[in-house]
């Protein structure tokens, strides 16, 4: 594998250490009151939108607690891509058997990204498994809304709220970065960013490093607006003129291409199209509630394919209904 | 019951499916040798045909003591795992009463069967049970799916069974004529043969009817349980409405099939596309009742999928006639996009715990930016389909 995690800036400049990370102050200074006395840690429940170093900061803990062999003793689950509870259970199950705590590792880590993605039916089980495990492990749960996590976890964790990171300290990060690569930029280009990554960081560093690729060293004003354009997949972009043609089947195609492809369940693809017909300023309250009434109907587990056919032509029925085609 | 009744004791009595039967027989005593790749026999085949007797038979004739569910047992994991979990290669009480050794065989009718919700984890359990007791283990169906049962078909051996002949039928039907000293004209049974379809279990019903007084004629072929392929054929030659309906209401369990061969065929039906669209749109809304009625168990609502499906199949039959073809839409992206997709299950593997980030997020929001930073060449058709649709 030729592939270093150096080459995606987002891990490049990852903070290593608590003193790296911007603007945190109240995270940090708590932190590191936990941190100081190690084998009195709690469970840890990091919450605040995307972007922000939640991740970050569990992985600096890990590496606070393990030194340069954190690997070996945390395990990174992540909730939306683990299917079941189970999987979970499991996992857990295999990774903190055949342990012995000792003075130096008194537990081992498991850090759980995108908690509030799980049912809770399945956070409930989850609780168990932090009671069950916790004489020899540890969990960080990470999550963009509290609300969404049941209060007996909440209960059972130190909870750490992480904001959305001020457009100064952004800036400055993204200026830094930009100095050590040695490309070009301007103060409104990187403003210009941040304007599209709305305080988050991982958006606004990918954003950064892709332009800098196309500008050949050099960010620019077109550059980063055509990227932007790109957050809604080109196929996505030709799909949605497909659907003010009303060319049904090209439209099919492409969404099964793409589909297919990606991966992605019908959901998320959803969600693409509303975007695309947001950029396109297609979008009207008939179709906003022809979209919601069919990721209501995939989310009681109907089958995809009918579905998202039938989504197509009821979209294409409602362009031609209000005036065919302009 | 005369089915019950001359249920084949040895496997010398079990009619038909000489070839299946041998490859059953050789796969054991590999199995027996460990020489076998698989953890047990998959026996696949259409109702009435002699997968069940021939287990049965077999486990009689060569020493086995039978250990069986079926459908009709709860067959979760946890159900199934107390069931079998501890039979094991030399635990049965056997052992005692005969004084010789008697080997278990765990016998699992009908698997699919297994209720994805109800039975959640069963074919999970089924395959640790295998791996785990050492006991030889042996798993009927009617009918597999490729995806639903991907790792039974992965670990187990698939042997299928065909239906028997007309004449196999005949020989059956003349020599319980004869034990049971019926006096029965030989057209008579030709026909029970050639009506059975190849079902034992049906032909000998129709027999034991028969020789109770009952005509022949009102006892056609029971539409129950039909195989799917017959199904379908079935409900696009039907001669009216009523029929369709009464055939859905039969074979309740097509459904779910159904509902997707029906989206195929108007996929490709070539009619015209405002017609299309509202075609759609009504196998959507079928689509979802059916949901509705499974996931909230009203099956009180059935009596209006009851009225919609038929209406749907007979109007949508004018446009296009049922063929056996693999339902191609699906089937063709499946195969197009081949080796993209294997490209990118590999890069969804490795790349996002890499980046920290969930396999969703990296699909949206890392690949868009940087497919052609990260993706080497190993992926290359991946990265190419990237270019394609992120632009």
């Amino acid at each position: 594998m030729s592939l270093r995690q150096e080459t995606l800036w987002i891990e490049k400049y990852r903070p290593k250490t608590l003193d790296e990370l911007i603007d945190q102050e109240e995270v940090v200074e708590g932190l590191r009151k936990l941190l100081s006395e190690v084998r009195e840690m709690p469970h840890l429940l990091f919450a605040g939108p995307p972007g922000t170093g939640k991740t970050t900061t569990a992985l600096i803990i890990a590496r606070h607690l393990y030194g340069e062999l954190w690997r070996d003793y945390t395990l990174e689950l992540n909730a939306s891509d683990e299917r079941g509870i189970n999987v979970i259970r499991e996992r857990v199950k295999v990774f903190s058997q055949y342990f012995t705590p000792t003075e130096k590792i008194p537990f081992k880590l498991v850090i759980l990204d995108e908690a509030d993605m799980m049912t809770s039916e399945a956070q409930t089980a989850l609780r168990r498994i932090m009671e069950i495990n916790s004489g020899v492990t540890r969990f960080i749960l990470i999550c963009n809304y509290l609300t969404r996590i049941i209060s007996p976890i909440q209960s059972r964790c130190a909870i750490f709220r992480f904001r959305g990171i001020p457009r100064e300290d952004v800036i400055k990060y993204l200026a830094r970065i930009c100095d050590e690569e040695g490309v070009k930029y301007t103060e409104d280009v990187l403003e210009l960013i941040y304007d599209y990554s709305r305080g988050d960081l991982r958006r606004a560093i990918n954003l950064l490093q892709s332009a800098a690729g196309v500008g050949g060293g050099e960010i620019k004003a077109e550059h980063v607006e055509e990227l932007v354009g790109k957050v809604t997949p080109k196929v996505i972009s030709d799909l949605v003129d497909y659907i003010r043609a009303g060319d049904f089947y090209k439209a099919r195609h492409l969404l099964f291409d793409f589909k297919s492809g990606s991966g992605l369940d019908g959901q998320e693809i959803i969600r693409l199209i509303m975007n695309g017909l947001v950029e396109k300023k297609m979008l009207n309250t008939e179709m906003a509630q022809i979209l919601a009434e069919y990721e209501y109907r995939l989310l009681n587990g109907t089958y995809e394919e009918i579905q998202l056919t039938a989504l197509l032509a009821a979209l294409i029925s409602s362009v031609k209904k209000a005036g065919g085609g302009s | 019951m005369w089915t019950e009744k001359y249920r084949p004791k040895t496997v010398e009595e079990v009619i038909g499916n000489e070839k299946a039967k041998r490859i059953f027989i050789n796969w054991v005593n590999d199995w027996k040798a460990g020489k076998a790749k698989e953890l047990g026999i998959l026996l696949v085949g259409p109702p009435g045909i002699g997968k069940t007797s021939w287990v049965h038979a077999f486990a009689n004739s060569y020493g086995y003591t039978l250990i069986e569910t079926n459908a009709s047992d709860y067959r979760s994991q946890s159900a199934l795992k107390e069931r079998l979990g501890h039979v094991t290669k030399v635990s049965t009480l056997d052992t005692f009463f005969y004084g010789k050794r008697k080997e278990p065989l765990i016998f699992l009718d009908e698997v699919d069967g297994l209720d994805p919700k109800r039975d959640r984890g069963g074919i999970q359990a089924v395959i640790e049970i295998a791996k785990s007791s050492g006991v030889l283990t042996v798993l009927a169906a009617n009918i597999i799916d490729p995806k639903q049962h991907k790792d039974l078909i992965e670990n187990f051996y698939v042997i299928e069974f065909h239906p028997l002949t007309p004449r196999q039928i005949e020989l059956l039907l003349k020599r319980i004529a004869s034990e049971e000293n019926l006096d029965i004209p030989d057209s008579k049974i030709r026909e029970i043969a050639s009506k059975a379809k190849g079902d034992a279990r049906t032909a000998i019903n129709m027999l034991q009817s028969i020789a109770v007084g009952m005509e022949i004629s009102i006892m056609e072929p029971t539409i129950e349980n039909l195989p799917f392929s017959t199904f379908m054929k079935r409900l696009f030659e039907a001669a009216s409405y009523e029929e369709i309906s009464t055939l859905i209401q039969s074979n309740i369990n097509h459904i779910p099939d159904l509902i997707q061969v029906l989206w195929d065929i108007t996929m490709r039906s070539g009619m015209d596309i405002n017609f299309l669209l509202d075609y759609l749109k009504e196998l959507s809304e079928i689509d979802i009742l059916w949901r509705k009625i499974n996931l909230e168990r009203k099956w009180g609502l059935l009596r209006y999928l009851f009225v919609l499906l038929p209406n749907y199949i007979y109007r949508v039959r004018r446009y296009i006639t049922y063929e056996e073809k693999i339902p191609e839409y699906r089937f063709y992206l499946f195969v197009k996009n081949r080796k993209v997709r294997e490209q990118r299950d590999e890069a969804l593997e490795l790349l996002p715990r890499l980046f920290h980030v969930s396999k969703r997020k990296f699909m949206t929001e890392v690949l868009p930016y940087s497919y052609n930073v990260i993706l080497h060449d190993a992926w290359k058709d991946f990265r190419e389909w990237c270019s394609r649709v992120y632009g």
